[in-house]
């Protein structure tokens, strides 16, 4: 009973503190401004990726007769899907690009990143939920919380609310549950905007379960700043002392470890520059068939080795195009050698993943930031996901044409054969798979432990602090 | 009611009570006089058991306070020097809170019937309380008292910076509450007071209970010589 009591005391309290009002105020509107401006972003988005896309698939099917060699190189793009968690939290999309330019002998990075249509001043952060919840949210909190028990400890309220009989420990998680019920107050009223969004947007199943699932860990977070809020309240000297430390830890979770991480991640596991990467790549590649270059020893190895097996020296006398097999054996060599760069630089990604997981030990925020990205599908991983497709679409994209070649450009056709409508028109157009929810989630498991942990231990923390016996 | 026996409280090497034998039964008001640092706010928190005792034990109601501190300090009203109220609560809302924690829960009506018996008016109980005199707050105290039904009043200098007349009333409020049966152990330094409302007078000095008188034995001026006496030894 004197538990609830002290919540609902607690609370009221809370409300009727001149600055709480306002604070509320602000954070709410930031919140609703930050979802509807996101809302706005990807149905913007998502109808310039649908225009993009479609002109994409007119170009590859109106683009005349030609060589299907020559369609190859003309190329086409691929598209990733404007992902409706990305409202609530972009992640690396805005530096990952979203198109991929599929063309014949080599895979290319994305290009057209969102960033690149921005000032340099976006790059300090955009007004995002997830920007809200990491940075504006934890500073809430503290406003909330620093001077809870310290104040009451000061004034003397606290022998007052002691004298009444009433233990330190319900004291403190009183006051953290009412903490909760405000934090969460304002949470929930957005993400039940959230989920309104999710609703009209036509989201899949597996959508409503990864947002969810964020939301879970973002409260986790605010759980971990209520908890120690009220913690270092009530271990500090003075009012003053408590701001300070909490402020000190909200700078270095927030800013100060993420950005060394980052800093040192990049360091340790440098990733190689462009020129060289591309030098590296060309090195390779010039050991095996060029399907380009019958003057390659590579490519005259194979075309005698082609010759022998069907006993002639002729390659018009073969039942199939020799140049379209070239090419093809030369297609799946050139994948091997980008698909094992690729790694490379993805084994290197997560090594500085890897790295930056670890300073979750000293920043929560660290930890919020890879679950809600995953949950989201804008981490890294899910950009990867979809390059992979791209890629694979690609493979099967060239293998189709160069059969075509292959198969068609024999005999009296072999000179100036070209395809048309009929074979751009039977490729089949991309289109993305995103992951199964279930197993895409597991993944990031342990991301949510350990968000669960911290949230425990800070709890533990605050329990702790009240076995102090004399004030 | 109120009981110590043998009570002694260290802090470091300082000793700031020993070897304390005192006890305080239903109807009566004990008074704690002494110089600051004599020991008298210590003998409070102990029976609160606001901090520890290196011997001895403080008794409320046969209940040992540093044993079970919840449920002695649910016996006890506590009125400090500066009754800590919440600024933006009523004086109602206040009194609601905290005899609520304490378990008892009354109706509105109820409690501003507490709060008219303590002297504070039915308006001046529905504003906030950051807008209260000094008088006004510990006149909330007592009303804590009186919806409480208290059996024991523990109070630490509460007369202290009030007017004489709210003085007056307050100790004129306190004279009730023993009526009521309540045990009443108050820290002063106020001689006068501790004369008109005590029943009994205890002067402490350097953590030692130095002498105890009856008040219908003594005389004002008697006391005043008493006093100064053990001050200046």
């Amino acid at each position: 009973m004197a538990f609830s009591l002290l919540v609902k005391h607690e609370l009221k309290v809370l409300w009727r503190e001149p600055g709480t009002k306002v604070l509320f105020a602000v954070v709410l509107v930031l919140l609703l401004v930050s979802a509807l401006s996101g809302a706005a972003y990807y149905t913007e988005k998502k109808q310039e990726h649908a225009d993009a896309a479609e002109l994409a698939r007119h170009l590859w099917e109106q683009q005349g007769d030609k060589n299907p060699h020559s369609a190859a190189h003309y190329g086409t793009h691929a598209f990733k899907p404007v992902n409706l968690l990305a409202v609530f939290d972009p992640g690396t999309e805005p530096f990952t690009g979203v198109s991929l330019f599929l063309e014949a002998h080599r895979q290319n990075f994305a290009v057209h990143s969102p960033i690149e249509d921005r000032s340099s001043l976006s790059r300090f952060g955009q007004l995002t939920p997830a920007f809200i919840f990491t940075f504006l949210f934890p500073l809430f909190i503290i406003f909330l919380g620093y001077r809870s028990v310290i104040y009451e400890r000061e004034s003397g309220m606290l022998r007052m609310l002691l004298a009444q009989g009433v233990r330190l420990r319900d004291i403190l998680t009183g006051k953290a549950a009412a903490l909760w019920v405000v934090v969460l107050g304002l949470f929930l009223s957005f993400a039940l905007v959230g989920l309104l969004l999710l609703a009209f947007t036509g989201a899949a199943a597996a959508d409503y379960l990864r947002y969810a699932l964020m939301m879970l860990g973002w409260m986790l977070y605010f759980g971990i700043f209520i908890h120690l809020s009220l913690w270092v309240s009530a271990k500090a000297g003075s009012q003053a002392q408590a701001l300070v430390l909490l402020l000190g830890f909200w700078v270095m979770s927030t800013l100060l470890v993420p950005r060394l991480v980052t800093v040192a991640a990049e360091s340790m596991h440098p990733v190689p520059d462009t020129i060289t990467f591309q030098q590296e790549i060309r090195q390779h590649l010039s050991e095996g068939i060029d399907g380009h270059n019958p003057l390659s020893t590579h490519t005259q190895a194979f075309r005698d080795s082609v010759l022998a097996a069907h006993g002639t020296d002729n390659p018009a006398d073969l039942p199939f195009n020799l140049s379209g097999l070239m090419l093809q054996v030369s297609e799946e060599f050139e994948k091997e050698v980008f698909d094992y760069h690729m790694a490379r630089i993805a084994a290197i990604h997560a090594q500085q993943l890897g790295l930056f997981a670890l300073s979750a030990v000293v920043s929560p925020t660290s930890l919020v930031r890879l679950f809600s990205m995953g949950m989201a599908g804008t981490d890294i991983a899910a950009f990867n996901h979809f390059r992979d497709q791209a890629e694979a679409y690609r493979i099967e994209l060239m293998r189709e044409l160069n059969e075509d070649l292959m198969v068609h450009a024999v005999g009296d056709r072999a000179q100036g054969y070209t395809a048309g409508y009929e074979l751009f028109s039977s490729n089949v157009a991309f289109q993305y798979q995103p992951p199964d929810a279930l197993s895409w989630t597991a993944a990031y498991f342990k991301y949510a432990l350990l968000l669960l942990l911290w949230t425990g231990l800070s709890f533990g923390l605050l329990l702790s602090s009240a076995k102090k016996t004399e004030v | 009611m109120l009981e110590a026996r043998g009570l002694t409280k260290m802090y470091g090497t300082h000793k700031a009570l020993e070897d304390l034998n005192l006890t305080v039964k239903p109807g009566e008001v004990y008074c704690l006089l002494g110089a600051n640092g004599a020991g008298k706010t210590t003998t409070i928190n102990l029976f609160l058991s606001f901090i520890s005792p290196e011997g001895g034990v403080a008794l409320v109601n046969g209940i040992e306070a540093a044993k079970q501190p919840d449920e002695a300090r649910r016996l006890i009203t506590y009125i400090p020097e500066n009754l800590s109220l919440y600024p933006s609560l009523s004086g109602l809302e206040n009194l609601q809170f905290f005899t609520g924690l304490a378990g008892k829960f009354m109706t509105d009506e109820q409690l501003l019937q507490c709060l008219t018996e303590a002297g504070l008016p039915a308006d001046a109980a529905k504003r906030p309380v950051g807008g209260y005199s000094k008088g006004m707050r510990q006149k909330v105290g007592i009303a804590m008292a009186i919806a409480r039904d208290t059996r024991a009043l523990l109070l630490d200098e509460p007369t202290s910076g009030l007017d004489p007349s709210a003085g007056n009333e307050f100790a004129q409020l306190l004279s009730e509450m023993s009526a009521r049966g309540a045990a009443i152990l108050m820290a002063t330094h106020d001689l006068f007071r501790a004369k008109e409302t005590g029943t009994r007078i205890g002067i402490m000095k350097r953590g030692r209970l130095a002498e105890e008188l009856r008040t219908e034995d003594i005389s004002h001026s008697d006391l005043e010589s008493v006093y100064l006496k053990h001050i200046r030894e």
